[in-house]
């Protein structure tokens, strides 16, 4: 019986005595087979709740699919924070935190599409983020592109910082797929290939506590796909592809090198790993998808897939697991010299029709104190973003340093499927920040929790700096800031339209940004006519100023005062005028003699800061700040 | 008229102003819901919901936990109920929920002995398994035994396309209006060649395709509805080279549609499905036909294409049975007009003052032809109220009375109509407009969308349409709602006949239209397409619940199953269920003000008067006295008057001596205000004259340049009345005779004061 037919009569057996349990819930009941070789612990699907709907609306406790998650990482068993392109409208783009006892959400900007995390400490990660609408497009219209090419610096709980660069520019930031951080000061950041006409090389930012600063690897033009501290130094994995450009015409006479090792120093330091045994004799680099990289126990583990088209006149890639160990070094785990056994999916090959040997490699994930990794797998129409016509199966392998495959699982597990779950998308992400805990996050965004029973929830962590709601994100360093072509909001009372989601297509925006602004010297000023030819100006003073005030016919003086200096506060000229040579023009003419102070725009009554005319009755505007020398 | 009578005239207008007339606001909905999830997950996706007309229960078809099929939710507990697997789609659902029809290749029943699609009735009540849990609707009985249809197919069997033949034609029902209420009486139009008229020989099926079967399975009676017309058992069809044309419009002119999984919605419009409707109450069928000259009345001499559609109607229930006939069309040879014209034809394009002109225009050409003229996206299957005498349909034919329209043609986007069936109307009579396009330009999707799917309450009061058309210019039925900026995706419109409004029914649940995510689009490129948005509404007995299918993911919170990028299967949609807000009878109080009351039959008591100066220094007052009674005038002035002599002689009563005042006592002059002139009349009611002459020791005032100015008091006095004073300020002033003016002048400088 196909699969299908059986969960179909299964779930139409369910229908008549079972349906209670399926009205219940089953998000978290149901469990996998506790495995041997983790100690017990089981898998299990553990989906939070939607986040509090908006004021006024209806909320909904159905677990759903969290959305794209770029990447998962823990900086401890119980603080792990994910990034989501989100589920619009009801998942915002943003991250979650896992706290030991559930996963919230913690921020609902700087979001991405396929975003990654780098821890630097505690309390301190960067992302790789999404940009923000706003602009230009191209000399020839394109629109420009925002996946993945900004990158946001979380501390204590907040933004403190937003990189982004103009687009279509020659030294415009690229989409980067990997990220990591040697120390809270050193983070590395890469991503595709320079584009022409820019030299070979692929796109690497570099922090060192100032701005991001790019320096390219120049040796080759790979996409950057993974990046991972190891023993003070970090390992980045690049993705060949046939497009790619090359230093010299003859690519054959180059020495392949999957691997970078960037060492920790204030400047780029990139040296060329080649030492991993990945391909067999007549096997083209671009035929092997590219290294997933883990690290654990000072291990280093790399997991890659067939690509899924293989290059004209290549041999096909397949399943290779290697894994690097200060004592012994590079070792191939599964790969041309030690081939997947087959028949590891117990019944259920339709999930991999190529089979394990032939499938796409997703995520890997070395589980500490074990000496082993699970292995995300799918299949390569799936991996390559075809839509089919049925939910995938998340599907994962766990490899041991021996080479042995000690198992093969797919999730939903038959017990959850019993209970009528549903496949909930292809293995995506994955990280085991502890041994026999691990989570795996599914293309759909749905969330597997490998653990032992009665160690599913750990201690909770309190820390405000992850449990609160992050939904500012500071202007982007790097990009102009021009003002919003979009309209005001209409308070205007008039029956219309109600606006649309802005949270569909663009981030929620960030309250109104606060900036300060000088308080003008003059203020309150007045004048009237003292017996009918004596013009009387009284104003208020910000701070000590010199003040002269000239009464003009034309471009001719006709009166004035000399020049006054006062100290701050209300005061008053007295200018007595020719009724012959009534003027036409009044300036009154200061100068500070002191710093003006400033205030905050989002303070009341901040509407203003220009001085402006003042009229005098029957005759003369006057003007005010005019710079005295 | 007179001036009473208008007075009343206009009091009772006011009054009828002030009767309360309809409500001119629309309907309101609450929150929508969403309903295809359980309290666990949602579905994958759901199409083509129904809902049971006591509102509890939806049936809908998609993908729930990764499984296909027809699915039943319970909006009362939650729960999500498997009523059918694998490509089961297509549901209808009786007034309680507990029969659903639907259409699948499955065998779920021994009857069934094909590979083709076929008809079933669920019986939810009893479990899988047991005998009535699958009941085959495509069956007939002969003789007490009941059979599967077996369908024959035009290619050989050794063909390579007979498989295919095979699995994909045999008997289909529409989704929502296949089932009767009871659940015992299921409409399904055959995709193939069937032994339905010939159930004996199976082996070779002579029933042509295309044709609309009921099946009623408590009588386990199959009758076929779509006969010639005259005869009750021949069925309708024409073949015209490789085309055949059956009874039912498949949508492409002489072709089957192959019967397939539930399209996305998205692409939803590619294949109509092939359907008919059958009433709540069973006893009226109705279908878009083809073939119209063999099942209805048309003009004696009326050509018509085969390809000719039209949406065609058929009670069948006992008593009240009918042939087929036409809801709308190019011609009404049954209006009194158009028989007593004695026209036999009427040409390719008539003028709308033809007697025999039916409400469209239909002229013959492209195919194909008629009220569905062109083809094109929309599920065009007529849907009707619950007796059945309320026929609903889309059509994309112009109305003839418009003429030339936009001058888009007889074949434009399609619009919505509803028409009254029972006895007495002409067709142009029964026929009302619902919507209409805005403009002639068919790429400008706000003014002239198509409207792709609609439904009708039992009770025929309200529809509900999908389209994304946002402009809607018909007055009546009033759109009500505030008109969207620019066309979205496609939203759902309710109208209400009663009280003649059109609201849009969806909406985000934080405000705007539906939405759902898609890649970044250039400016100015249309992210959706045509069925993108709402789809398959249907109403609840009581018309208040109203579920329908939508690909929008804001709609309602926690609506998480929309994919990033539409694709394949996977377009996220959903079934929602929203309820109209229903509003007691809770008139406010009016109060209508008595009418103003009727001019006064007698004169009012009232004092009135006029006065002028007479040349010779008298006044004449033109005094209106109410009734008979005693009219005195006096007329009192300031004068000037010697002090002394004044008060003395006042106390004498000798006022009038007292103004003379010797110019020696000028010094010793004041100012007093003395009766200058007095009259006493006797009035008899209505116009008195009188006149006033100053007394004597003032008359030499009237000479004075001016005059002397002064002030007539009247008084009336009639017993039985209240006495009754006015005044009025007069000028007793004497012209100088011109040959002595100068003198005069002088006289009258000197004299200012009397002497």
């Amino acid at each position: 019986m196909s699969l299908s037919r059986f969960r179909l009569v299964l779930l139409l057996a369910l229908s008549c005595c079972a349906l209670g349990s399926v009205a219940a819930g089953f998000a978290a009941t149901a469990t996998g087979a506790e495995l041997s070789d983790e100690g017990g612990a089981s898998w299990q699907l553990e989906q939070p709740p939607p986040p509090p709907p908006p004021p006024g609306v209806t909320g909904s406790p159905t677990p759903i699919g969290l959305g794209a998650v770029g990447d998962i990482e823990f900086w401890a068993p119980n603080r792990g924070l994910l990034i989501t392109a989100g589920n619009s409208p009801t998942i915002a783009p943003g991250l979650w935190a896992y706290n030991g006892q559930r996963w919230h959400q913690l921020s609902t900007v700087c979001g991405a599409s396929d975003g990654r995390i780098a821890w630097g400490s505690a309390k301190d990660f960067w992302t790789v983020s999404d940009g923000r609408p706003g602009q230009a497009s191209g000399p020839l219209g394109e629109i420009p592109p925002s996946q993945d090419n900004t990158l946001c610096h979380f501390v204590n709980g907040q933004v403190v910082a937003s990189y982004a660069h103009p687009a279509f520019e020659a030294d415009s930031y690229q989409a980067m797929k990997a990220a990591a951080c040697i120390s809270s000061t050193n983070c590395w950041f890469g991503g595709d290939p320079l584009p022409e006409p820019l030299p070979v090389g692929s796109f690497h930012l570099h922090w060192t506590g100032g701005s991001p600063i790019a320096e390219p690897y120049t040796e080759a033009g790979h996409a950057v796909e993974d990046m991972q501290p190891l023993e003070g130094r970090l390992v980045e994995s690049v993705r060949f592809a046939e497009e790619d450009r090359h230093l010299v015409p003859d690519p054959e006479s180059l020495r392949v090198f999957p691997l970078h090792d960037i060492n920790a120093g204030p400047t780029a330091d990139f040296e060329g790993e080649g030492a991993a045994p990945l391909y067999e004799a007549g096997e083209f680099p671009s035929a092997l998808g590219y290294l997933h990289l883990s690290t654990a126990d000072g291990q280093l583990w790399g997991a890659a897939g067939s690509a899924r088209v293989t290059p004209s006149g290549s041999q096909p890639g397949q399943l290779t697991v290697v894994r690097y160990s200060p004592e012994s070094g590079w070792t191939q785990l599964l790969g041309p010299e030690h081939p997947a056994p087959a028949g590891l999916l117990e019944g259920e090959e339709a999930l991999l029709p190529e089979g394990v040997k032939g499938a796409a490699v997703t995520a890997v994930a070395a589980v500490p104190g074990s000496e082993a990794a699970w292995v995300g797998l799918d299949t390569q129409s799936d991996a390559a973003g075809f839509q089919s016509a049925q939910i995938p199966h998340a599907i994962l392998a766990r490899v041991a340093a021996d080479g042995s495959v000690s198992d093969v699982q797919a999730f939903p597990s038959p017990s959850e499927e019993a209970e009528g779950v549903g496949p909930k998308g292809a293995a995506a992400k994955l990280s085991c920040p502890a041994p026999h805990d691990c989570w795996m996050t599914t293309t759909k965004g749905w969330l597997f929790h490998l653990a032992l029973e009665g160690e599913r929830t750990l201690a909770e962590d309190r820390d405000p700096a992850m449990a609160g709601l992050i939904t500012f994100r500071p202007a982007d360093e790097g990009l102009p800031q021009i003002a919003p072509d979009a309209p005001p909001s209409d308070d205007s009372g008039l029956l219309g339209e109600v606006p649309a989601l802005p949270g569909l297509l663009v981030e929620t925006a960030p309250p109104p940004a606060e900036s300060r602004v000088n308080v003008p010297l003059l203020s309150h000023l007045r004048t009237r006519l003292v017996h009918g030819t004596t013009l009387q100006v009284s104003f208020h003073l910000a701070v000590k100023a010199r003040v002269r005030l000239l009464a003009k016919r034309g471009t001719k003086v006709v009166a004035k005062t000399g020049t006054r200096t006062f100290a701050a506060g209300d005061r008053k000229l007295l200018l007595r005028l020719d009724r012959r040579r009534w003027p036409t023009k009044l300036k009154l003419e200061t100068h500070a003699l002191a710093k003006l102070p400033t205030v905050s725009t989002t303070s009341a009554g901040v509407g203003t800061v220009s001085t402006g005319f003042a009229s005098l009755k029957g005759t003369p505007l006057l003007s005010g700040s005019g710079l005295l020398p | 008229m007179s001036t009473p009578v208008r007075m009343f005239t206009m009091a009772g207008l006011l009054a009828a102003v002030l009767v309360p007339s309809a409500p001119a606001w629309g309907d309101v909905f609450g929150p929508i819901a969403l309903v295809s999830q359980s309290p666990a997950q949602q579905v994958d996706y759901a199409h083509d919901p129904a809902v049971s007309a006591d509102g509890r229960y939806v049936a809908f078809d998609g993908s729930f936990g990764g499984v296909t099929g027809v699915w039943r939710r319970d909006l009362r507990t939650g729960e999500i109920a498997a009523v059918a697997g694998t490509d089961a789609e297509l549901p209808s659902i009786s007034a309680n929920g507990q029969f659903i029809s639907f259409t699948t290749t499955a065998r779920l029943s021994p009857l069934d002995q094909n590979k083709g699609p076929d008809v079933y009735v669920r019986n939810i009540a009893s479990p899988p398994g047991e005998e009535g849990a699958f009941e085959l609707a495509s069956a007939v009985t002969v003789e007490g035994s009941t059979k599967g249809l077996a369908y024959g197919y035009a290619s050989e069997p050794t063909d390579n396309r007979r498989t295919f033949e095979e699995e994909h034609y045999g008997s289909l029902a529409g989704g929502r209006s296949a089932l009767s209420a009871d659940g015992r009486t299921v409409v399904f139009v055959t995709s193939a060649a069937s032994d339905l008229t010939d159930p004996q020989t199976p082996a070779e099926p002579i029933t042509p395709p295309l044709q609309v079967v009921v099946r009623n399975l408590d009588t386990a009676e199959t009758r076929l509805i779509s006969t010639q017309l005259g005869s009750s058992d021949e069925p309708v069809s024409t073949q015209e080279g490789t085309e055949v044309y059956g009874a039912v419009f498949t949508g492409q002119p002489g072709k089957a549609p192959a019967f397939s999984e539930p399209p996305a919605y998205g692409r939803y419009a590619a294949g109509p499905p092939l359907a008919a409707s059958i009433s709540a109450d069973g006893s009226t069928v109705a279908w878009m036909g083809v073939n119209v000259q063999q099942q209805a009345t048309l003009l004696p001499a009326e050509a018509r294409s085969p390809a000719y559609t039209e949406p065609l109607w058929r009670r069948i229930a006992p008593g009240s049975e009918t042939p087929t006939e036409r809801v709308t069309g190019g011609s009404d040879p049954l209006d009194p007009a158009c028989i007593a014209s004695g026209e036999s034809s009427i040409g390719n394009s008539p003028p709308p003052s033809d007697p025999c002109q039916g409400p469209f225009s239909t002229p013959e050409g492209s195919l194909p032809s008629g009220i569905w003229a062109g083809g094109g996206d929309g599920n065009f299957v007529p849907r009707l109220s619950a007796d059945g005498y309320t026929v609903a349909f889309i059509a994309r034919a112009q109305l003839a009375s418009l003429g030339e329209g936009f001058g888009i043609g007889p074949d434009g986007p399609s619009d919505l109509y509803v028409v009254n069936m029972r006895n007495g109307h002409t067709r142009m009579d029964a026929l009302r407009q619902l919507t209409r396009l805005a403009s002639g330009n068919e790429t400008d999707v706000a003014t002239t969308a198509a409207i792709l799917d609609f439904g009708i309450s039992p009770d025929g009061s309200q529809l509900a349409f999908s389209t994304r058309r946002t402009r809607f210019v018909l007055g009546s039925p009033s759109y009500v709602t505030a008109a969207a900026a620019q066309a979205g995706m496609g939203e759902l419109f309710q109208v209400d006949l009663a009280d003649d409004t059109l609201t849009r029914v969806t909406s985000g649940y934080e405000g705007g239209g539906g939405e759902h995510p898609h890649p970044t689009q250039a400016p100015g490129t249309d992210p959706y397409t045509e069925g993108d948005g709402a789809l398959s509404p249907s109403f609840s007995a009581d018309g208040r619940e109203l579920v329908f299918a939508s690909t929008a993911s804001n709609l309602a919170f926690g609506d998480g199953n929309t994919p990033s990028a539409p694709g394949s299967n996977f377009d996220g949609s959903d079934a929602f269920v929203v309820q109209r807000a229903v509003f007691g009878e809770n008139v406010a109080p009016q109060i209508v003000s008595p009418a103003p009351a009727g001019p006064a039959l007698t004169p009012a008591w009232r004092l009135s008067a006029t006065a002028r100066s007479l040349r010779n220094g008298e006044v004449q007052l033109q005094v209106r006295a109410p009734g008979p009674g005693l009219l005195r005038a006096r007329a009192r002035s300031a004068v000037r008057v010697r002090a002394n002599r004044t008060a003395r002689r006042a106390r004498n009563g000798r006022a009038a001596a007292a103004a003379a005042v010797r110019p020696s006592e000028r010094a010793k002059s004041g100012v007093a205000t003395r009766t200058v002139a007095s009259r006493s009349a006797r009035a008899r009611g209505g116009l008195l004259t009188l006149t006033l002459e100053l007394a004597k020791p003032f008359r030499a005032l009237a000479r004075v340049r001016g005059g002397l100015s002064s002030t007539v008091q009247l008084s009336f006095a009639s017993p039985g009345h209240p006495s009754l004073r006015t005044s009025v300020e007069v000028t007793f002033a004497r012209a100088k005779k011109r040959a002595h003016r100068a003198s005069a002048g002088a006289r009258s400088d000197r004299g200012g004061v009397a002497q």
